[in-house]
Protein backbone atom coordinates (compact mmCIF):
# COMPACT_ATOMS: atom_id res chain seq x y z
CA UNK A 1 0.00 0.00 0.00
CA UNK A 2 0.95 3.12 -0.88
CA UNK A 3 -0.04 6.74 -1.16
CA UNK A 4 -1.20 7.58 -4.40
CA UNK A 5 0.17 10.30 -6.63
CA UNK A 6 -2.22 13.36 -5.85
CA UNK A 7 -2.91 15.97 -8.43
CA UNK A 8 -3.77 19.27 -7.70
CA UNK A 9 -7.55 18.14 -7.56
CA UNK A 10 -6.84 16.98 -4.93
CA UNK A 11 -8.75 16.89 -1.62
CA UNK A 12 -8.23 15.62 2.03
CA UNK A 13 -10.87 15.86 5.00
CA UNK A 14 -9.23 14.89 7.85
CA UNK A 15 -11.00 14.45 11.50
CA UNK A 16 -10.68 13.02 14.83
CA UNK A 17 -13.37 10.70 15.67
CA UNK A 18 -14.87 8.16 18.28
CA UNK A 19 -14.75 8.19 21.76
CA UNK A 20 -17.23 8.10 24.48
CA UNK A 21 -17.92 11.73 24.02
CA UNK A 22 -18.34 11.51 20.64
CA UNK A 23 -20.10 14.78 20.32
CA UNK A 24 -19.94 16.69 17.25
CA UNK A 25 -18.02 19.99 18.56
CA UNK A 26 -15.09 17.53 19.10
CA UNK A 27 -14.41 15.80 15.36
CA UNK A 28 -13.64 19.37 14.58
CA UNK A 29 -13.11 18.23 10.30
CA UNK A 30 -9.91 20.15 8.94
CA UNK A 31 -10.56 20.10 4.67
CA UNK A 32 -7.47 20.74 2.24
CA UNK A 33 -7.54 21.78 -1.34
CA UNK A 34 -4.14 20.74 -2.81
CA UNK A 35 -5.15 23.82 -5.10
CA UNK A 36 -4.45 26.07 -2.41
CA UNK A 37 -1.07 24.38 -1.39
CA UNK A 38 2.36 24.64 -2.67
CA UNK A 39 4.49 22.32 -3.86
CA UNK A 40 6.41 22.08 -0.51
CA UNK A 41 2.85 22.15 1.47
CA UNK A 42 1.35 18.90 -0.92
CA UNK A 43 5.34 17.05 -0.38
CA UNK A 44 4.98 17.99 3.35
CA UNK A 45 1.07 16.32 3.42
CA UNK A 46 2.04 13.58 1.47
CA UNK A 47 5.32 12.80 4.41
CA UNK A 48 2.56 13.25 6.52
CA UNK A 49 0.13 10.42 4.71
CA UNK A 50 3.43 8.18 4.58
CA UNK A 51 3.89 7.97 8.65
CA UNK A 52 0.23 7.01 8.85
CA UNK A 53 0.46 4.04 6.97
CA UNK A 54 2.03 1.89 9.00
CA UNK A 55 -0.37 2.19 11.50
CA UNK A 56 -3.65 2.54 9.95
CA UNK A 57 -5.92 0.16 10.54
CA UNK A 58 -9.16 -0.89 8.85
CA UNK A 59 -11.04 -1.75 12.90
CA UNK A 60 -10.90 1.08 14.85
CA UNK A 61 -12.54 2.56 17.89
CA UNK A 62 -13.74 -0.39 19.49
CA UNK A 63 -14.65 0.78 23.61
CA UNK A 64 -14.59 4.14 22.67
CA UNK A 65 -11.19 4.56 21.39
CA UNK A 66 -10.59 7.59 19.62
CA UNK A 67 -9.20 7.28 15.84
CA UNK A 68 -8.29 10.12 13.18
CA UNK A 69 -9.85 9.50 9.91
CA UNK A 70 -8.38 10.77 6.48
CA UNK A 71 -10.54 10.96 3.71
CA UNK A 72 -8.84 11.54 0.71
CA UNK A 73 -10.27 12.42 -2.83
CA UNK A 74 -8.22 12.18 -5.63
CA UNK A 75 -8.58 11.72 -9.61
CA UNK A 76 -6.96 8.03 -11.13
CA UNK A 77 -7.15 6.88 -14.95
CA UNK A 78 -9.37 9.96 -15.47
CA UNK A 79 -12.03 8.57 -12.84
CA UNK A 80 -12.91 9.87 -9.03
CA UNK A 81 -11.07 7.71 -6.71
CA UNK A 82 -10.89 7.42 -2.91
CA UNK A 83 -8.75 6.28 -0.40
CA UNK A 84 -9.86 6.14 3.72
CA UNK A 85 -6.86 5.81 5.81
CA UNK A 86 -8.16 5.17 9.97
CA UNK A 87 -5.37 5.76 12.57
CA UNK A 88 -5.88 5.00 16.10
CA UNK A 89 -4.97 7.79 18.64
CA UNK A 90 -1.98 6.51 20.67
CA UNK A 91 -0.62 5.22 17.39
CA UNK A 92 -1.10 8.63 15.01
CA UNK A 93 2.48 10.07 14.40
CA UNK A 94 2.76 13.40 15.74
CA UNK A 95 3.10 15.20 12.42
CA UNK A 96 -0.24 14.30 11.93
CA UNK A 97 -2.21 15.69 14.79
CA UNK A 98 -0.13 19.02 14.48
CA UNK A 99 -1.96 18.70 10.53
CA UNK A 100 -5.19 18.01 12.72
CA UNK A 101 -5.13 20.71 15.11
CA UNK A 102 -3.03 23.28 13.73
CA UNK A 103 -3.10 23.12 9.92
CA UNK A 104 0.59 22.63 10.66
CA UNK A 105 2.73 21.29 8.08
CA UNK A 106 6.82 21.09 8.20
CA UNK A 107 7.71 22.47 4.85
CA UNK A 108 10.71 21.26 4.71
CA UNK A 109 9.68 17.42 5.53
CA UNK A 110 12.07 14.49 4.64
CA UNK B 1 3.18 -2.52 4.62
CA UNK B 2 0.09 -4.66 2.72
CA UNK B 3 -3.62 -3.99 1.79
CA UNK B 4 -5.00 -5.16 4.88
CA UNK B 5 -4.00 -1.65 6.94
CA UNK B 6 -6.29 0.21 5.48
CA UNK B 7 -9.98 0.33 5.21
CA UNK B 8 -12.16 1.19 1.90
CA UNK B 9 -16.15 0.85 2.60
CA UNK B 10 -17.58 -1.85 0.78
CA UNK B 11 -19.89 0.72 -1.19
CA UNK B 12 -16.50 2.46 -2.50
CA UNK B 13 -15.14 -0.51 -3.51
CA UNK B 14 -18.42 -1.30 -5.38
CA UNK B 15 -18.44 1.48 -7.47
CA UNK B 16 -14.67 0.69 -9.05
CA UNK B 17 -15.55 -2.54 -9.46
CA UNK B 18 -18.19 -0.85 -12.09
CA UNK B 19 -15.54 1.39 -13.61
CA UNK B 20 -12.46 0.80 -12.93
CA UNK B 21 -9.49 -1.07 -14.83
CA UNK B 22 -9.15 -4.68 -15.03
CA UNK B 23 -6.04 -4.25 -12.26
CA UNK B 24 -8.18 -2.00 -10.48
CA UNK B 25 -10.93 -4.42 -10.49
CA UNK B 26 -8.55 -7.50 -9.39
CA UNK B 27 -7.50 -5.29 -6.42
CA UNK B 28 -10.87 -4.41 -5.33
CA UNK B 29 -12.33 -7.74 -5.40
CA UNK B 30 -9.58 -8.97 -3.35
CA UNK B 31 -10.36 -6.48 -0.67
CA UNK B 32 -14.10 -7.04 -1.25
CA UNK B 33 -13.58 -11.20 -0.45
CA UNK B 34 -11.21 -10.00 2.34
CA UNK B 35 -14.32 -7.47 3.69
CA UNK B 36 -16.89 -10.27 2.82
CA UNK B 37 -14.70 -12.93 4.63
CA UNK B 38 -13.93 -10.68 7.89
CA UNK B 39 -15.94 -8.46 10.81
CA UNK B 40 -13.69 -8.05 13.12
CA UNK B 41 -14.18 -9.18 16.36
CA UNK B 42 -11.88 -8.27 18.95
CA UNK B 43 -12.53 -11.33 20.54
CA UNK B 44 -12.55 -11.82 24.43
CA UNK B 45 -10.53 -9.46 26.70
CA UNK B 46 -7.17 -10.79 27.34
CA UNK B 47 -6.82 -11.18 30.96
CA UNK B 48 -3.10 -10.50 31.14
CA UNK B 49 -3.22 -9.99 35.10
CA UNK B 50 -5.57 -12.86 35.74
CA UNK B 51 -2.63 -16.22 35.90
CA UNK B 52 -0.68 -13.53 37.63
CA UNK B 53 -3.93 -13.14 40.65
CA UNK B 54 -3.65 -17.36 39.89
CA UNK B 55 -5.49 -19.25 42.45
CA UNK B 56 -6.50 -15.88 44.72
CA UNK B 57 -10.15 -15.81 42.93
CA UNK B 58 -12.38 -14.10 45.23
CA UNK B 59 -16.05 -14.65 43.78
CA UNK B 60 -18.76 -11.60 45.18
CA UNK B 61 -15.32 -9.31 45.41
CA UNK B 62 -13.84 -7.56 43.66
CA UNK B 63 -10.09 -7.66 42.37
CA UNK B 64 -9.33 -3.56 42.17
CA UNK B 65 -6.10 -1.66 40.92
CA UNK B 66 -5.94 1.96 40.17
CA UNK B 67 -3.05 3.74 38.40
CA UNK B 68 -2.21 7.32 37.78
CA UNK B 69 -0.49 8.07 34.30
CA UNK B 70 0.08 11.03 35.77
CA UNK B 71 -0.87 13.36 32.59
CA UNK B 72 1.19 11.05 30.57
CA UNK B 73 -0.30 8.57 28.03
CA UNK B 74 1.35 5.45 28.97
CA UNK B 75 -0.57 2.57 30.40
CA UNK B 76 -1.37 1.26 33.05
CA UNK B 77 0.69 4.03 34.98
CA UNK B 78 1.82 4.04 38.45
CA UNK B 79 0.13 1.84 41.07
CA UNK B 80 -2.00 3.97 43.35
CA UNK B 81 -4.69 2.10 44.94
CA UNK B 82 -4.88 -1.95 45.21
CA UNK B 83 -8.22 -3.87 46.51
CA UNK B 84 -8.97 -3.05 50.54
CA UNK B 85 -6.42 0.01 50.72
CA UNK B 86 -8.04 3.29 51.90
CA UNK B 87 -8.68 6.14 49.90
CA UNK B 88 -6.02 8.29 48.62
CA UNK B 89 -7.41 11.36 48.19
CA UNK B 90 -7.13 11.70 44.96
CA UNK B 91 -10.80 12.37 43.84
CA UNK B 92 -10.19 10.38 40.35
CA UNK B 93 -8.60 7.34 42.18
CA UNK B 94 -10.89 7.24 44.61
CA UNK B 95 -13.92 7.81 42.25
CA UNK B 96 -12.75 4.71 39.64
CA UNK B 97 -12.43 2.69 42.91
CA UNK B 98 -15.76 3.18 44.22
CA UNK B 99 -17.50 3.25 40.17
CA UNK B 100 -15.65 -0.16 39.34
CA UNK B 101 -17.03 -1.41 42.82
CA UNK B 102 -20.45 -0.31 42.36
CA UNK B 103 -20.16 -1.88 38.50
CA UNK B 104 -18.78 -5.35 40.10
CA UNK B 105 -21.55 -5.00 42.81
CA UNK B 106 -24.69 -5.29 40.08
CA UNK B 107 -22.97 -7.89 37.96
CA UNK B 108 -22.69 -9.34 41.09
CA UNK B 109 -25.74 -9.49 43.19
CA UNK B 110 -28.08 -9.39 39.80
CA UNK B 111 -26.67 -11.40 37.51
CA UNK B 112 -24.49 -13.66 40.22
CA UNK B 113 -21.48 -12.40 37.18
CA UNK B 114 -17.73 -12.67 38.51
CA UNK B 115 -16.55 -9.50 36.63
CA UNK B 116 -15.68 -8.68 33.31
CA UNK B 117 -15.36 -12.19 31.99
CA UNK B 118 -17.00 -14.37 34.64
CA UNK B 119 -13.91 -15.59 35.83
CA UNK B 120 -12.87 -12.50 38.59
CA UNK B 121 -10.69 -10.51 36.12
CA UNK B 122 -8.70 -8.28 37.99
CA UNK B 123 -10.70 -4.35 37.30
CA UNK B 124 -7.83 -2.22 36.23
CA UNK B 125 -8.01 1.26 35.65
CA UNK B 126 -5.81 4.11 34.72
CA UNK B 127 -7.17 8.27 35.91
CA UNK B 128 -5.30 10.97 34.79
CA UNK B 129 -4.63 10.17 31.44
CA UNK B 130 -2.96 12.93 29.32
CA UNK B 131 -3.21 16.43 29.51
CA UNK B 132 -6.74 17.45 29.46
CA UNK B 133 -8.14 14.52 27.62
CA UNK B 134 -11.28 14.46 27.25
CA UNK B 135 -11.99 11.18 26.76
CA UNK B 136 -12.83 7.36 28.85
CA UNK B 137 -12.26 4.19 27.19
CA UNK B 138 -11.72 0.60 27.42
CA UNK B 139 -8.57 -0.78 25.32
CA UNK B 140 -8.73 -4.58 25.50
CA UNK B 141 -7.39 -5.17 28.75
CA UNK B 142 -8.41 -2.16 31.03
CA UNK B 143 -10.42 1.24 31.38
CA UNK B 144 -8.96 4.77 30.84
CA UNK B 145 -10.30 7.78 32.73
CA UNK B 146 -9.32 11.44 31.38
CA UNK B 147 -9.24 14.87 33.40
CA UNK B 148 -10.93 16.75 30.70
CA UNK B 149 -9.93 20.13 29.31
CA UNK B 150 -11.83 21.92 32.57
CA UNK B 151 -13.50 23.97 30.13
CA UNK B 152 -16.33 21.65 28.83
CA UNK B 153 -15.28 18.53 30.27
CA UNK B 154 -14.79 17.99 33.68
CA UNK B 155 -13.26 14.02 34.92
CA UNK B 156 -14.65 11.48 33.64
CA UNK B 157 -14.28 9.39 36.68
CA UNK B 158 -17.02 11.68 37.95
CA UNK B 159 -19.99 9.82 36.61
CA UNK B 160 -20.52 6.42 37.86
CA UNK B 161 -22.34 5.82 34.69
CA UNK B 162 -19.79 6.34 32.42
CA UNK B 163 -17.45 4.23 34.59
CA UNK B 164 -19.70 1.38 34.43
CA UNK B 165 -19.97 2.02 30.71
CA UNK B 166 -16.16 1.09 30.10
CA UNK B 167 -16.46 -1.90 32.38
CA UNK B 168 -19.26 -2.92 29.84
CA UNK B 169 -17.13 -2.74 27.02
CA UNK B 170 -14.91 -5.43 28.58
CA UNK B 171 -18.14 -7.65 28.96
CA UNK B 172 -19.25 -7.62 25.62
CA UNK B 173 -15.94 -8.63 24.45
CA UNK B 174 -15.89 -11.15 26.64
CA UNK B 175 -19.82 -12.16 25.34
CA UNK B 176 -21.54 -11.64 22.19
CA UNK B 177 -17.95 -9.62 21.13
CA UNK B 178 -20.46 -7.19 19.01
CA UNK B 179 -18.56 -5.94 16.44
CA UNK B 180 -17.75 -2.18 16.69
CA UNK B 181 -19.61 -0.99 13.29
CA UNK B 182 -22.79 0.15 12.10
CA UNK B 183 -25.92 -1.35 14.03
CA UNK B 184 -23.94 -4.06 16.30
CA UNK B 185 -21.48 -1.30 16.95
CA UNK B 186 -24.39 1.08 17.86
CA UNK B 187 -25.69 -1.99 19.82
CA UNK B 188 -22.61 -2.33 21.66
CA UNK B 189 -22.62 1.65 22.41
CA UNK B 190 -26.24 0.88 23.63
CA UNK B 191 -25.58 -2.39 25.82
CA UNK B 192 -23.20 -0.45 27.50
CA UNK B 193 -24.99 2.87 27.89
CA UNK B 194 -28.31 0.33 29.46
CA UNK B 195 -25.40 -1.23 31.99
CA UNK B 196 -23.86 2.44 32.68
CA UNK B 197 -27.27 4.12 33.98
CA UNK B 198 -28.48 0.48 35.61
CA UNK B 199 -25.48 0.71 37.96
CA UNK B 200 -26.26 3.92 38.92
CA UNK B 201 -30.22 3.15 39.95
CA UNK B 202 -28.57 -0.02 41.39
CA UNK B 203 -26.56 2.15 43.14
CA UNK B 204 -28.49 4.33 44.34
CA UNK B 205 -31.64 2.39 44.73
CA UNK B 206 -33.67 4.31 42.45
CA UNK B 207 -36.97 2.73 40.61
CA UNK B 208 -37.03 3.37 36.76
CA UNK B 209 -39.58 6.13 37.43
CA UNK B 210 -37.04 7.97 39.36
CA UNK B 211 -34.14 7.89 37.80
CA UNK B 212 -33.22 10.01 35.19
CA UNK B 213 -32.04 8.24 32.08
CA UNK B 214 -28.79 10.32 31.87
CA UNK B 215 -25.37 9.29 30.54
CA UNK B 216 -22.34 11.01 31.58
CA UNK B 217 -24.57 13.96 33.70
CA UNK B 218 -21.43 15.27 35.65
CA UNK B 219 -18.78 15.41 32.88
CA UNK B 220 -20.32 18.68 31.52
CA UNK B 221 -18.84 22.11 32.91
CA UNK B 222 -21.37 24.82 33.92
CA UNK B 223 -20.28 26.47 30.73
CA UNK B 224 -22.41 24.06 28.99
CA UNK B 225 -25.36 23.89 27.45
CA UNK B 226 -26.82 20.71 28.36
CA UNK B 227 -27.80 18.27 30.54
CA UNK B 228 -25.13 15.11 29.83
CA UNK B 229 -23.99 13.33 27.33
CA UNK B 230 -26.79 11.18 25.42
CA UNK B 231 -30.43 10.96 27.14
CA UNK B 232 -31.86 7.31 27.16
CA UNK B 233 -35.16 8.57 27.50
CA UNK B 234 -35.04 11.36 25.14
CA UNK B 235 -31.98 11.14 22.55
CA UNK B 236 -30.89 14.16 20.93
CA UNK B 237 -31.75 16.22 23.15
CA UNK B 238 -28.84 16.22 26.20
CA UNK B 239 -26.73 19.52 24.76
CA UNK B 240 -27.37 22.16 22.56
CA UNK B 241 -24.30 24.36 23.11
CA UNK B 242 -22.26 26.62 20.82
CA UNK B 243 -19.03 24.72 21.05
CA UNK B 244 -20.18 21.10 21.56
CA UNK B 245 -22.71 21.28 19.23
CA UNK B 246 -26.05 19.34 19.63
CA UNK B 247 -26.93 15.90 20.79
CA UNK B 248 -27.56 14.11 17.27
CA UNK B 249 -28.83 11.24 18.43
CA UNK B 250 -32.53 9.73 16.95
CA UNK B 251 -34.82 8.24 18.68
CA UNK B 252 -36.91 6.19 16.54
CA UNK B 253 -35.68 4.55 13.40
CA UNK B 254 -37.33 6.68 10.61
CA UNK B 255 -34.25 9.32 12.01
CA UNK B 256 -31.24 6.81 11.67
CA UNK B 257 -28.39 7.91 10.78
CA UNK B 258 -26.06 6.50 7.92
CA UNK B 259 -22.89 7.79 8.35
CA UNK B 260 -19.31 7.11 7.84
CA UNK B 261 -17.93 9.03 10.58
CA UNK B 262 -17.93 7.11 14.32
CA UNK B 263 -17.55 3.83 12.88
CA UNK B 264 -21.20 4.38 11.06
CA UNK B 265 -22.43 6.42 14.07
CA UNK B 266 -21.96 4.00 17.00
CA UNK B 267 -22.64 7.07 19.18
CA UNK B 268 -25.11 8.16 17.00
CA UNK B 269 -27.66 5.80 16.67
CA UNK B 270 -27.53 4.09 19.95
CA UNK B 271 -29.97 6.30 20.72
CA UNK B 272 -32.70 3.96 19.19
CA UNK B 273 -32.26 0.93 21.35
CA UNK B 274 -31.61 2.93 24.17
CA UNK B 275 -34.85 4.73 24.32
CA UNK B 276 -36.04 1.03 24.10
CA UNK B 277 -34.81 -0.08 26.45
CA UNK B 278 -36.05 2.99 28.85
CA UNK B 279 -39.72 2.58 27.13
CA UNK B 280 -39.65 -1.10 28.15
CA UNK B 281 -38.12 -0.34 31.74
CA UNK B 282 -40.62 2.45 32.80
CA UNK B 283 -43.28 0.60 30.97
CA UNK B 284 -42.52 -2.50 33.29
CA UNK B 285 -41.74 -0.23 36.39
CA UNK B 286 -39.91 -0.83 39.68
CA UNK B 287 -36.59 -1.37 39.46
CA UNK B 288 -34.98 -1.64 36.06
CA UNK B 289 -31.97 -3.82 36.64
CA UNK B 290 -34.77 -6.83 37.89
CA UNK B 291 -36.89 -7.01 34.61
CA UNK B 292 -35.55 -5.22 31.89
CA UNK B 293 -32.15 -5.38 33.09
CA UNK B 294 -32.22 -9.42 33.48
CA UNK B 295 -34.06 -10.02 29.99
CA UNK B 296 -30.62 -7.24 28.32
CA UNK B 297 -28.36 -9.20 30.69
CA UNK B 298 -29.48 -12.39 29.23
CA UNK B 299 -29.70 -11.68 25.81
CA UNK B 300 -26.08 -10.26 25.14
CA UNK B 301 -24.66 -13.77 27.13
CA UNK B 302 -26.74 -15.60 24.15
CA UNK B 303 -24.35 -17.57 21.87
CA UNK B 304 -27.21 -16.90 19.42
CA UNK B 305 -26.50 -13.58 19.03
CA UNK B 306 -24.14 -12.98 16.44
CA UNK B 307 -21.59 -10.60 16.32
CA UNK B 308 -22.94 -8.32 13.60
CA UNK B 309 -26.91 -8.38 15.00
CA UNK B 310 -29.06 -5.78 13.65
CA UNK B 311 -31.23 -4.30 15.95
CA UNK B 312 -33.99 -6.32 14.65
CA UNK B 313 -32.39 -9.13 15.55
CA UNK B 314 -31.33 -7.95 18.79
CA UNK B 315 -34.52 -7.36 19.45
CA UNK B 316 -36.26 -11.02 18.02
CA UNK B 317 -33.79 -12.00 20.92
CA UNK B 318 -35.17 -10.15 23.65
CA UNK B 319 -38.52 -11.49 23.10
CA UNK B 320 -37.64 -14.45 23.28
CA UNK B 321 -35.49 -14.16 26.47
CA UNK B 322 -39.00 -12.53 27.97
CA UNK B 323 -41.11 -15.44 27.11
CA UNK B 324 -38.60 -17.95 28.51
CA UNK B 325 -38.23 -16.18 31.68
CA UNK B 326 -42.21 -14.17 32.26
CA UNK B 327 -44.02 -17.07 29.58
CA UNK B 328 -45.68 -15.73 26.63
CA UNK B 329 -48.51 -14.00 26.84
CA UNK B 330 -47.18 -11.72 29.12
CA UNK B 331 -47.42 -8.35 30.60
CA UNK B 332 -43.30 -8.43 29.96
CA UNK B 333 -43.46 -9.54 26.36
CA UNK B 334 -46.29 -7.34 26.14
CA UNK B 335 -44.23 -4.00 27.38
CA UNK B 336 -41.23 -5.10 24.87
CA UNK B 337 -43.41 -5.45 21.56
CA UNK B 338 -44.58 -1.78 22.66
CA UNK B 339 -40.89 -0.36 23.22
CA UNK B 340 -39.43 -2.06 19.97
CA UNK B 341 -42.79 -0.48 18.08
CA UNK B 342 -42.29 2.75 19.86
CA UNK B 343 -38.89 3.29 18.20
CA UNK B 344 -39.81 1.95 14.96
CA UNK B 345 -37.77 -1.79 15.36
CA UNK B 346 -40.00 -4.51 14.23
CA UNK B 347 -38.26 -7.31 15.92
CA UNK B 348 -37.10 -10.72 13.84
ZN1 LIG C 1 -18.77 3.25 24.61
Amino acid sequence: MTIPELGPETSLRLSRQGGFAAVPGLARPRQIEFARCDAAQRRGICAVLERCLPVASKSVGAGDQRFYQVELHYRREDADAEMILQIPEERAPRELVQLWQDGAIASDAP
Amino acid sequence: MHTRSTFIPPYILDRIVDRGSAYQRGCARITLDHLHSLLPNPGPPHPTAIAELGEQRTPGHPQRRIHDAEQRMQLPGRQRRREGQPATGDPAVDEAYDALGATYDLFWQVFQRDSIDDLGMPLIGTVHYGQGYENAFWNGEQMVFGDGDGELFQRFTRSLDVVAHELVHGLIESEAGLVYFNQSGALNESVSDVFGVLTKQHSLGQTAAEADWLVGAELLTDKVQGVALRSMAHPGTAYDDPLLGRDPQPAHMRDFIETREDNGGVHLNSGIPNRAFYLAATALGGYAWEQAGRIWYDTICDPRLANDADFATFAGLTLTHAARMFGAPSQQVEALNQAWAGVGVEPR
